[in-house]
């Protein structure tokens, strides 16, 4: 690729911080809040948890709205398509910007998540596994969102793949916590990583690369774009 | 870019005729009021065109139009020129007086008017325009 | 001894056909020579916009061979897309952001960018570059969008409709500027309308389209010289014969009018040698020749699709 295929690629990217930063500082902050408030052993570790979760389903729904749907929606991807890119040019800059804001907010919860369950006293070690699994699983919802939107350019399917993905996080909560290989540690004072446990893992990884594929695949083969 | 103040042409697109008609036209009455003498230089094509805000291929025509007529010659690779023609503006008004009486011919023709008793009719046309001139003199 | 061929069309399609669902374009040829103005006037759905979304490479055609600037699209629409100036009724700018941050983005990406013309353009316009856009009328929106190309000089302006729903103040100021690009003779514009009074004045090439077809395509004073609407009496017993070219004729008692799109003064010669007398030969606008080149051609698709039942 040419060093202006690069420039411009960085140029979008550039221009996507630029009008997201704002939402982007103030998410980060609710992050770090719902992080001390999981430090609190009291009733408030609840209230961090759901704010927690509650960030990282926001964050996505948001980075996926204003960068890739209402650059249809409110026509400026006709301004943007009309620099000299390609279908491919703007889907990099899109999955960069989206994947390293969110993959960032996200690691920052994740690792907070894991080191706080790992230090406190009122929640046991078991527990480690499970929330990687379910930081996982809102990790691989957000990117079906992300290729949802890139792919059908349409803001109705991006809605209906929202909706589905966050009433399915409680459900998949509930789904793992049911599975015995799983639950019966969860409760026990050192993270087991049984194979159970990692072959979710593994299956939730492959799928976030999977779908990352799929968006390339797609778009190569896009002949008609706007 | 300045361009020479004398070429800002407004012309009408309600105006029955061409565009290029209503520029050459204009051309015209430069060198009939004398703005445009023998030798002057014209506006390039794409200067006209700006100038009159007409696209370039209606100014080709035109030029190619003045230059059938004899008006401005064009001389490769340098531009165009009124043409060095004695008296081109009094031959000018010649020709266009032509065309009214050419026209004024064929509507008296089609009516079964002869040639004498247009000549007639001119006459005593003139007549009345001077003693109204007169008249207005008078008052 | 190498010998440069400077290329002669900034758009050249040949057979180019695209299949929609509910539309297609048939077998479109188009070329605008280099440093001219076309006029692509069609009336709404006709496919303006589509032809003008596969020379952006927005659309890939199904078939037939497209080259922009000497580009062979959509292959290497990137490189073409750097010298073209795209504005299209469509288009939107971001809304929360001024008319300054979209001149710093463009200037960001295109070297080209023309700093001073950009200032001389923000006066010319009536524009101040610290407002945001979602302030601004649909007028001065259109007039920024067109600002960020003119600004950067592009070899080909490809502009669908610009001037779609614009007071006339703000048309005339527009057309005044198309008018400045000309002065460039390497500069190319193809400019789509269904209004023919935004183009006439201005473009050299006229093309024709409807139902996603070229219907004609001429240089416009061939256009303007070839038709005319003749108003004819027919003396007693002589019968409006049908001349080649003839696009229309109504005949009222012993008045006819008669359109035709091939006029000469044999033309003239012919009826008066049948004894019909000429009243008065008429030049048509462009809209009107626009209007009866659409009558025309789809009657006679009407016509072929009847044979066909």
């Amino acid at each position: 690729m040419s060093n202006n295929q690069v420039n411009i690629i960085q140029s979008i990217i550039k221009k996507d911080w630029h009008f997201n930063k704002n939402n982007i500082y103030i998410f980060a902050l609710l992050a770090l809040f719902s992080i001390y408030l999981l430090t609190i052993e009291s009733k408030l570790f609840y209230v961090g948890l759901v704010l927690l979760l509650s960030v990282l389903i926001l964050i996505g729904a948001l980075l996926v709205t204003t960068t890739v749907v209402n650059e249809y929606k409110k026509k400026t991807l006709v301004f943007i398509m009309s620099l000299p890119i390609t279908i491919m040019d703007y889907t990099q800059a899109k999955l960069t910007f989206n994947l390293v804001v969110y993959c960032l907010i996200w690691l920052l919860l994740t690792s907070s998540t894991v080191i706080v369950i790992y230090f406190s006293n009122h929640l046991p070690n078991g527990l480690i596994p499970y929330a990687l699994i379910i930081m996982l699983e809102l990790m691989v919802a957000f990117i079906l969102i992300l290729a949802t939107a890139l792919i059908t350019e349409s803001e109705i399917w991006t809605i209906v793949i929202m909706t589905i993905t966050n009433i399915s996080v409680s459900l998949f909560m509930f789904l793992i916590a049911s599975i015995n290989d799983i639950a019966k540690f969860m409760e026990g004072p050192i993270a087991v990583w049984n194979s159970m446990a990692i072959q979710i893992i593994i299956l939730e990884i492959i799928s976030a690369i999977l779908i990352v594929a799929l968006i390339f695949i797609f778009q190569v083969r896009k002949k008609d774009f706007i | 870019m300045p361009l020479d103040p004398t070429i800002e042409f407004i012309l009408s697109q309600t105006d029955g005729r061409p565009m290029y008609q209503q520029l050459m036209e204009h051309v015209k009455t430069k060198v009939t009021i004398g703005d445009w003498s023998q030798g002057y230089r014209l506006p390039s094509i794409r200067e006209m065109a700006v100038a009159a805000k007409v696209s370039v291929i209606t100014v080709k025509r035109t030029y190619q139009e003045l230059e059938l007529e004899g008006i401005i010659i064009t001389q490769h690779g340098k531009g165009s020129f009124i043409s060095e023609v004695d008296n081109l503006s009094i031959k000018l008004k010649m020709t266009e007086m032509d065309t009214h009486l050419v026209k004024a011919t064929d509507i008296g023709k089609s009516i079964g008017m002869s040639m004498t008793k247009l000549q007639k009719r001119l006459i005593e046309l003139q007549n009345k325009e001077n003693s109204h001139d007169k008249e207005r003199n008078n008052d | 001894m190498t010998k440069i061929i400077k290329p002669r069309y900034a758009i050249d399609l040949k057979n180019v056909n695209k299949i929609f669902p509910h539309f297609s374009l048939t077998d479109i040829n188009l070329q605008l020579e280099i440093g001219n103005i076309m006029g692509f006037i069609g009336p709404n759905g006709a496919g303006k916009s589509t032809t003008i979304r596969i020379l952006m490479g927005l659309i890939q055609q199904d078939s037939g061979f497209v080259k922009v600037l000497n580009h062979q699209l959509p292959e290497r629409q990137v490189t073409a897309k750097w010298d073209i100036g795209y504005a299209s009724e469509d288009l939107r700018l971001y809304e929360n952001a001024t008319i300054a941050w979209h001149m710093d983005y463009i200037n960001s990406i295109y070297p080209s960018w023309d700093k001073g013309y950009a200032k001389i353009l923000l006066k010319r316009f009536d524009l101040l570059d610290n407002h945001p856009i979602k302030g601004l009328s649909h007028g001065q929106r259109v007039k920024a969008a067109l600002l960020l190309i003119l600004a950067r000089h592009p070899k080909l302006l490809i502009l669908d409709e610009p001037t779609t729903g614009l007071d006339p103040v703000a048309r005339h100021e527009i057309l005044n500027e198309l008018m400045d690009v000309l002065l460039d003779c390497d500069r190319s514009i193809f400019y789509s309308s269904h209004n023919t009074q935004d183009i006439e004045q201005i473009s050299d090439d006229i093309t024709f389209i409807d139902k996603g077809r070229i219907i004609a395509a001429k240089d416009k004073e061939s256009f303007i010289d070839s038709w005319r609407r003749i108003r004819l009496t027919l003396n007693n017993s002589v019968k409006l014969p049908q001349l080649p070219g003839t696009v229309e004729q109504r005949v009222y008692g012993h008045q006819a009018i008669v359109t035709t799109k091939q006029y000469n003064d044999n033309l003239a010669k012919k009826y008066k040698a049948m004894g019909i007398t000429i009243n008065e030969v008429k030049n048509m606008s462009l809209e009107e020749i626009f209007v009866s080149e659409v009558q025309a051609s789809r009657l006679k698709n009407r016509n072929v699709k009847g044979e066909l039942k």
